[in-house]
């Protein structure tokens, strides 16, 4: 798998990569799938769990907030930091949440976001389990993420990184500094020049560079 | 990441979470300024430290960010390379572009073969990996040869490895925000150092990535931004 420039250095909201960033992308995706499993609008409830580091730290690191905002369907990109504590004022205050952005449920924080910090899931410590209940109690749909750091989200069961586009195939391939050390070699390029050919894969040069 | 230093340098007040950590970069860019014409030789450090501290306080502020290679590890990459873009005679458009990109090719060999995550491995994986990927990117800008850059990300995490991820309160303000400081002098220290020498070392960047996993993985989970352990502990609250 190919990790590009633009997925290491990725526009988001603080205080952190893993447990704001991550989350936001993960409870998004959690919406974003409920809707185009045409399931968004049977949805009374939704329910979260967030597990090992993310339970231990999270409040600090503003992720139950980050959940919300993902629920709502804000991506980290474009979420605009300054409308933040207003939004999630409200959502406290009424205990209403507006899942995708257009669908109307009840959220109570303390019952639906739950911080587990002494569950650790075997993948990787950051996971998030996101669970949707109909009007009868029923569970809809449920979905585990994990964030693995950087503000890179990986779902169960699922092959690659959610949300993220990167090309499976670039002209230089490295996995490791000596691979990398052998193209330049081979091809008299420095680690820049090959990076930029890579990028090109999927992204004109002046967009690489702008 | 320029428009966060610049809203980082002119904030100040203290940053949420309830530690009352104040916010520094700002009477940080008075006093430089301030100082101008009676600094000193490394006065230039004093920038880069201050525009690190920008980024992190931002960032701990719940601002806007870019991921370098994470949040809490934001401040390095930007300070080093605003450092080349300030105070290197003949920094250009080119250079700045050839910084991130190595930084990137760095950054991704950390992601493929160990984890960029305080959680995984703790900060080794963040500040270490950030550090790496702007020694290796200030080295290429400054024309360093494939073997040095690799040197200058390899001596950029060495001297990372082991570092754990211990926030007071969870917050990712202490030690994180300093520590971003800390890390861009070493970052640049590290270029020099492998600019200076032939590109041919001993510890090869596989080798100190490798380490770091295996390190990350011996770590107790207290030390993995869990907030259990070290500085969290002994850190009072008051």
């Amino acid at each position: 798998m190919y990790i590009g420039v633009f997925d290491l250095f990725k526009v988001g909201i603080g205080p952190s990569s893993s447990h704001t960033t991550g989350p936001m992308r993960a409870a998004k995706s959690f919406a974003d799938q409920l809707e185009s499993d045409l399931i968004l609008e049977d949805v009374t409830r939704v329910e979260v769990d967030l597990c090992g580091s993310l339970g231990a730290t999270g409040r600090g690191h503003l992720s139950p907030e980050a959940v919300m905002l993902g629920l709502l369907g804000e991506a980290p990109e474009t979420v605009i930091p300054d409308s933040v504590p207003s939004t999630i004022h409200e959502i406290r205050s009424t205990q209403v949440l507006l899942l995708g952005g257009r669908h109307r449920i009840a959220f109570r924080e303390d019952d639906d976001l739950r911080m587990k910090p002494l569950t650790r899931l075997s993948f990787h410590t950051n996971g998030m389990v996101f669970r949707a209940f109909d009007e009868g109690d029923g569970l809809l749909s449920q979905r585990t993420y994990y964030s693995i750091g950087g503000g890179f989200v990986v779902e169960e069961g699922v092959e690659g990184l959610v949300d993220e586009a990167s090309p499976e195939m670039v002209p230089h391939p490295f996995a490791t500094a000596q691979e990398l050390l052998q193209a330049c070699d081979r091809t008299s390029r420095t680690i820049e020049e090959l990076m930029l050919q890579n990028e090109s894969m999927w992204r004109s040069r002046d967009e690489v560079t702008t | 990441m320029e428009a966060c230093i610049a809203k980082g340098c002119r904030t100040s007040g203290i940053l949420p979470g309830g530690l009352r950590v104040a916010r520094r970069a700002a009477e940080l860019q008075r006093q430089l300024e301030a100082e101008a014409s009676t600094a000193d030789g490394l006065a230039q450090m004093d920038w880069v430290t201050l525009w690190a501290l920008a980024v992190n306080e931002e960032n701990a502020a719940g601002g806007r960010v870019v991921t370098a290679p994470t949040n809490g590890a934001a401040g390095i990459v930007p300070a080093v390379l605003k450092y080349y873009v300030t105070f290197i005679d003949g920094a250009s458009e080119e250079g700045i572009i050839t910084f991130l990109l190595v930084a990137a090719a760095v950054g991704s060999l950390f992601k493929q073969n160990a984890s960029i995550s305080g959680a995984d491995v703790g900060c080794q994986g963040e500040v270490g990996a950030a550090c790496s990927m702007a020694a290796a990117g200030l080295a290429a800008a400054l024309g360093g040869s494939p073997g040095q850059v690799e040197n200058a990300a390899e001596i950029g995490i060495e001297h990372h490895l082991g570092l754990t991820c211990d926030p007071v309160n969870g917050l990712v303000q202490i030690p994180c925000i300093e520590r971003n400081a800390v890390a861009a002098a070493q970052a640049i220290t590290a270029a020099r150092m492998a600019l200076h020498g032939t590109g041919t070392h001993r510890v090869s960047l596989d080798q100190a990535i490798k380490t770091m996993k295996d390190t990350g993985a011996d770590m107790q989970d207290k030390y993995k931004e869990t907030a259990l352990g070290g500085l969290a502990l002994n850190v009072v609250e008051c």
